[in-house]
């Protein structure tokens, strides 16, 4: 039996829900002392006198530091790599303020003490004075004002432009165009466990021991011994179970430093565990894009040509990589759509509000937002269905390896396939009559549609996080095996399916299988958790030490049984040879274990261990002529269709049905599948409708707690119906391509279609995410939404 | 260093002693479910907390016949209002203030007597109370007053309740025929606005939560009411509440919605 394709359900279910998992707060080694730290009120000023003095005196303290003790230390961060082929400003940055803050939320002073609230009554006592400076609230603001960074010209962090053919001319002689402008509003990924380190220097063996919540101990790992100065060897990074991660715990944070350095200082673990209200503004966040957009079409609703100038509010500029994202959402323009004449610009300014972070989606989300909403303008404005629009710009299926005109290359796609069965899902035929029974009852309903393109396995020039990973596997003498892989998870249960892949390719039991993550002292390197990666690159290596060790394990067991190759098969731990003639795997195992030199043995290595590394093809760091590279090997897509009610006085929207039908490629494992696409989705719809991240006209941010941030809760929940399709990867070994972003990006597009279609009278426009209840009464009372 | 100290008087003797000690410097607890956010965050004073959970007597609900109030205590929970029936018989429109709050968990545990010392804008109970024109029972070693709810609400987070003062109970007016109605972001949010309408014979008496700091009331015939909702909302003497979620000219507008729906519930439940 195959255990891939199986819905195993997640070996981490029952200790999650048992609240038995071990998260790093829980993790208190002896001695352990509390790290908290002041953070700036102010979006921008000037630290006209900082004294710690008083801080530092209380007996419960052991530590205080400050930017300008840090600094004279050489405690820098230099940024997160990933600059090849972009030309992007940074600056060094030292993890605690130096001379001025630049966001509410950025880190000043750090202390140890005893416990929480003698570290938290030591922050009270010191002593800042601020003069504040004019302050950059939003993109606009940066774009004409003074630069933020001294060593910059302006507040341009990243300027990315890119063309294909000749828009322009194509625009200026068709008699239909739209132009537009639309926006993303910012938000925060938000896991229920919130970011937290506890670093553990040992002065007599002179090493690091961190546990931390990351996506990525490799990388932490590297990052922090290079910026404290130990060598990789010297630090051990261990990550407990995490309580959600959405890309928001890539490393490496100005808190992990600090911890580490206290604990240096002072020779004992050093503990910061995040608060909400730290992490809603210092943790970073995303979108925040705006954009204007001009599209020409025919009649027929055919795009001849699509220009699309963005510009993105990037906050403070910080070392950690959420950057990264605009040049994604660039990248993905027009995405799933073929347009001959085409121009996008991207622009990524610094402002005063907080920096980004990587959240799922990873800027494809906003992509998906701007080009499916213009999809839809097209379709308004020649009068084809919605549906019927799409197919007649999408991609062809024929002509995949397609090159976009950023020059990333997609691998695959067959996007009619999944448009059309979320059509039938939905019951997109029979909803006019569903509409008008509704009105009947008073309710207001409208149906929308969009799709999403996910390209995944992100592999970036010049970075830790390159594209690569690695796995062990060990088969003891008892037969049993062991997987160690450099991918981590944040809770979303790949081990099980990295178990299911490795079952499969030694042919034993699934329970044998037993997965170790997350811990850089027995794992093999590897970049971690983010873009999907767990089983196309983790899964991928693992089968590739598997297949190794299989190779070894059938060449013992055809001496064994004294047959030929070829004449014998391996299925749930039993090898079959001729004649009814069986041996176990755990025979073999032993064989091989005890009787290295015996006649089975012979020409063959010893052992029953391997490591393998993987990086998928379809990557090209060397720019072509033009310096196009691409940094996407697979991409995963997917279509959403959807049906809103809409209160009409109030403005309230209600998600009534969603159906989503994704196309990863191969799935391993369809109930951990569909698992991530249902949390993919009520985030979407969170983005859609509930979340925001505000802040006022001096960038002082509205949201502490969950309070005011407004994630969708049970209430607003509801069970997306899902569908499964597959058009496998070219590129990679098993035609996988990716499941943990898809389905965020579509609701944002699928419900302000549905709610345009609600209030179709009323020829309402939804140009802004999230459509809160104002925006959506706005929209409807005339105004601006 | 900051000492915490924590004290569970069991009598309402010994609790207004304590106050009377000390009231500027005591933060009373109840429920904890707005106080204890607050100083976890290390806003309000948490050197000298004190348990209003012990206090025998403070958690009954009697009515008084010769008034015809339903007395309520201060420690009764959202959750059991929302589940008595006396609450529901005498006046129903409490009890769907009561059981619309948050979740689950805030109802088991937040009280009647903290929503009310609590006083957050468009809190639904206090919309509800204001409606009905109940009154809050204030003790404290001076002796008991009582205060009508429309004048113990002064403002955002601001009530006529002394430093020495806690209070101990809520005496609600028969009001057979009433609506609630809500609008709120999601499961846990603040309510935007709440509105309650009172029947009396052929006039409502309505309150509306979350336009302004404290309920704007007003009592009318039902067809002249959305003509003086909207003016009362938009004269309303008190500041306007405001958040990016909602601006001020949304909730005035939900405000009007919102009377409309309480009353119609109101007036359906003749
Ligand atoms: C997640 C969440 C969701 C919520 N949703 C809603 C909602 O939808 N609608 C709504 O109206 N409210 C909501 N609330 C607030 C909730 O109703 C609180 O329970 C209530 O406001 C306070 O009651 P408490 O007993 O918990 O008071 P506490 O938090 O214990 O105290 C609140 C304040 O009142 C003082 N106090 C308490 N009791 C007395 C007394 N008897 N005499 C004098 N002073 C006293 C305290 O000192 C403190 O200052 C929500 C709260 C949370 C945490």
């Amino acid at each position: 039996m195959k255990h891939v394709g199986r819905s195993v359900p997640g070996r981490n279910n029952v200790i999650s829900v048992a609240g038995a998992g071990t998260y790093v707060d829980d993790v208190r080694p002896a001695g352990r002392m509390i790290m908290a730290v002041l953070r700036s009120p102010h979006a921008h000023a000037r630290i006209v006198r900082l004294d710690i003095s008083a801080a530092a005196a209380l007996p419960e303290v052991s530590l205080v530091l400050d930017g300008a003790s840090l600094a004279a230390d050489g405690i820098v961060v230099r940024p997160g790599g990933a600059f090849a082929n972009f030309t992007v400003r940074q600056s060094d940055r030292v993890p605690l303020a130096v001379d001025v803050v630049r966001y509410v939320g950025e880190p000043v002073v750090a202390v140890v003490a005893v416990d929480l609230i003698a570290a938290r009554a030591a922050l009270e006592l010191v002593d800042v004075e601020y003069a504040p400076l004019p302050v950059l609230a939003d993109a606009s603001a940066a774009l004409t004002g003074q630069p933020l960074e001294q060593s910059w010209p302006d507040n341009v962090m990243v300027d990315y432009p890119f063309s294909k053919g000749d828009p322009d001319v194509v625009l200026a002689g068709s008699d239909r165009v739209r132009r537009g402008s639309l926006r993303c509003g910012r938000i925060a990924a938000s896991p229920i466990e919130p970011r937290g380190i506890v670093a553990s220097w040992d002065p007599y063996r002179e090493t690091l021991t961190c546990w931390a919540s990351t996506q990525s101990p490799h990388v932490l790992r590297t990052l922090l011994a290079a910026t404290v100065g130990l060598s990789d060897s010297a630090v051990r990074v261990i990550q407990p179970q995490v309580g959600g991660a959405f890309g928001s715990k890539l490393p490496m944070f100005p808190e992990d430093v600090l911890a580490t350095v206290a604990s240096i200082r002072l020779g004992v673990p050093v503990a910061w565990t995040e608060q909400r209200n730290e992490y809603l503004t210092a943790a970073g966040h995303s979108r925040d894009v705006g954009c204007d957009y001009a599209v020409a079409f025919r009649p027929d609703g055919r795009i001849t040509a699509l220009t699309v100038d963005l510009v993105a509010d990037l906050g403070a500029p910080t070392t950690v990589a959420g950057w990264a994202m605009c040049i994604v959402t660039a990248g993905c323009i027009p995405g799933a759509y073929q347009i001959d004449d085409v121009r996008v610009r991207m622009r990524g300014v610094v402002t005063n509000r907080g920096p980004w972070q990587a959240y799922r989606g990873f800027g494809k989300e906003v992509s998906c937002f701007v080009m499916e909403r213009i999809l839809d303008e097209v379709a308004r404005a020649t009068g084809v269905d919605r549906i019927e629009v799409r197919l007649r710009n999408f991609i062809p299926s024929s002509t995949f390896p397609y090159t976009q005109p950023c020059g990333w290359i997609t691998d695959s796609g067959d996007y009619e396939g999944t448009l059309t069965e979320a059509a039938k899902l939905i019951d997109y035929a029979d909803f006019e009559r569903r509409r008008a029974e509704a009105r009947e009852q008073g309710r207001t309903l409208g149906i929308g549609f969009a799709h999403e393109l996910t390209p995944e396995g992100s592999s970036r020039p010049d970075s830790l996080m390159g594209g690569t990973d690695s796995a062990t596997v060990r088969i003891s003498p008892r037969g049993d095996v062991t997987v160690l892989t450099g991918v981590t998870s944040p809770g979303t249960g790949n081990e099980t399916g990295i178990a299911q892949v490795v079952a499969d390719a030694l042919g034993c039991d699934l329970e044998r299988v037993r997965v170790e993550q997350g811990d850089t002292a027995s794992c093999p390197y590897g970049n971690g958790n983010y873009s999907s990666r767990s089983l196309t690159f983790g899964a991928t290596s693992a089968r590739l030490a598997a297949d190794e060790l299989r190779e070894r394990i059938e060449a013992v067991a055809v001496s064994m049984l004294g047959t030929d190759a070829g004449r014998i098969r391996i299925e749930e731990g039993t090898v079959h040879g001729p004649h009814d003639a069986t041996l176990t795997l755990d025979a073999v195992a032993a064989e091989i274990y005890r009787n290295p030199h015996g006649r089975h043995m012979t020409g063959l290595p010893p052992g029953l261990e391997a490591t393998r590394s993987y990086r998928i093809p379809n990557v090209h760091h060397q720019p072509d002529v033009d310096g196009r590279y691409n940094q996407y090997p697979t991409w995963s897509f997917a279509s959403a269709a959807c049906v809103v009610e809409v209160d009409e006085e109030t403005g309230v929207v209600r998600v009534e049905d969603f159906v989503l039908v994704h196309d990863s490629g191969e799935i391993v494992n369809p109930l951990l599948a569909e698992a991530q696409l249902h949390g993919a989705v009520l985030q979407g719809i969170g983005a859609s409708l509930y979340e925001e991240i505000s802040y006022d006209e001096d960038a002082r941010p509205f949201a502490h707690t969950l309070r005011e941030y407004t994630l969708p809760g049970a209430r607003e929940s509801l069970a997306p119906v899902i569908g499964h399709r597959s058009t496998p990867s070219p590129f990679t070994l098993d035609g996988r391509k990716g499941v943990g972003e898809s389905g965020i990006s579509a609701p944002a597009a699928a419900i302000a279609s549905a709610i345009e279609d609600a209030l179709r009278e009323h020829d309402v426009r939804l140009s802004r995410a999230p459509f809160t209840p104002a925006r959506v009464w706005a929209a409807l009372n005339g105004g601006a939404a | 260093m900051n000492t915490v100290s924590y004290a569970a008087p069991t009598t309402l003797d010994a609790l207004v002693r304590m106050l009377a000690e000390r009231g500027d410097d005591v933060t009373l607890v109840a429920g904890g479910m707005s106080v204890m956010p607050l100083l976890n965050r290390g806003i309000g004073r948490r050197d000298r907390l004190v348990t209003l959970n012990r206090v025998v007597g403070l958690d009954t609900i009697e009515a008084d016949e010769d008034e015809d109030d339903l007395v309520i205590g201060a420690t009764v929970t959202h959750a059991r209002l929302a589940a008595d029936e006396r609450v529901h018989r005498h006046c129903r429109v409490l009890a769907d203030a009561a059981g619309g709050i948050g979740d689950p968990q805030v109802r088991n545990r937040g009280t009647l007597g903290g929503a009310l010392a609590y006083a957050n804008p468009g809190a639904d109970e206090l919309t509800a109370l204001t409606a009905l024109t109940a009154t809050v029972v204030l003790d404290s070693s001076q002796g008991t007053r009582r205060v009508p709810v429309a004048e113990f609400l002064l403002g955002a987070q601001r009530t006529a309740r002394r430093p020495d003062e806690v209070v101990t109970a809520v005496r609600v007016p028969r009001a057979p025929a009433a609506g609630f109605a809500r609008l709120g972001r999601v499961q846990g949010a603040p309510p935007t606005i709440t509105a309650a309408a009172v029947r009396q014979g052929e006039r409502l008496r309505v309150a509306v939560g979350g336009v302004a700091s404290r309920p704007v009331t007003l009592t009318c015939v039902p067809h002249a009411l959305e003509a003086e909702i909207r003016a009362a909302a938009l004269h309303a003497p008190d500041p306007i509440v405001d958040d990016p979620f909602n601006p001020p000219d949304y909730r005035r507008a939900m405000a009007v919605v919102m009377t409309r729906r309480a009353s119609r519930l109101a007036l359906d439940r003749r």
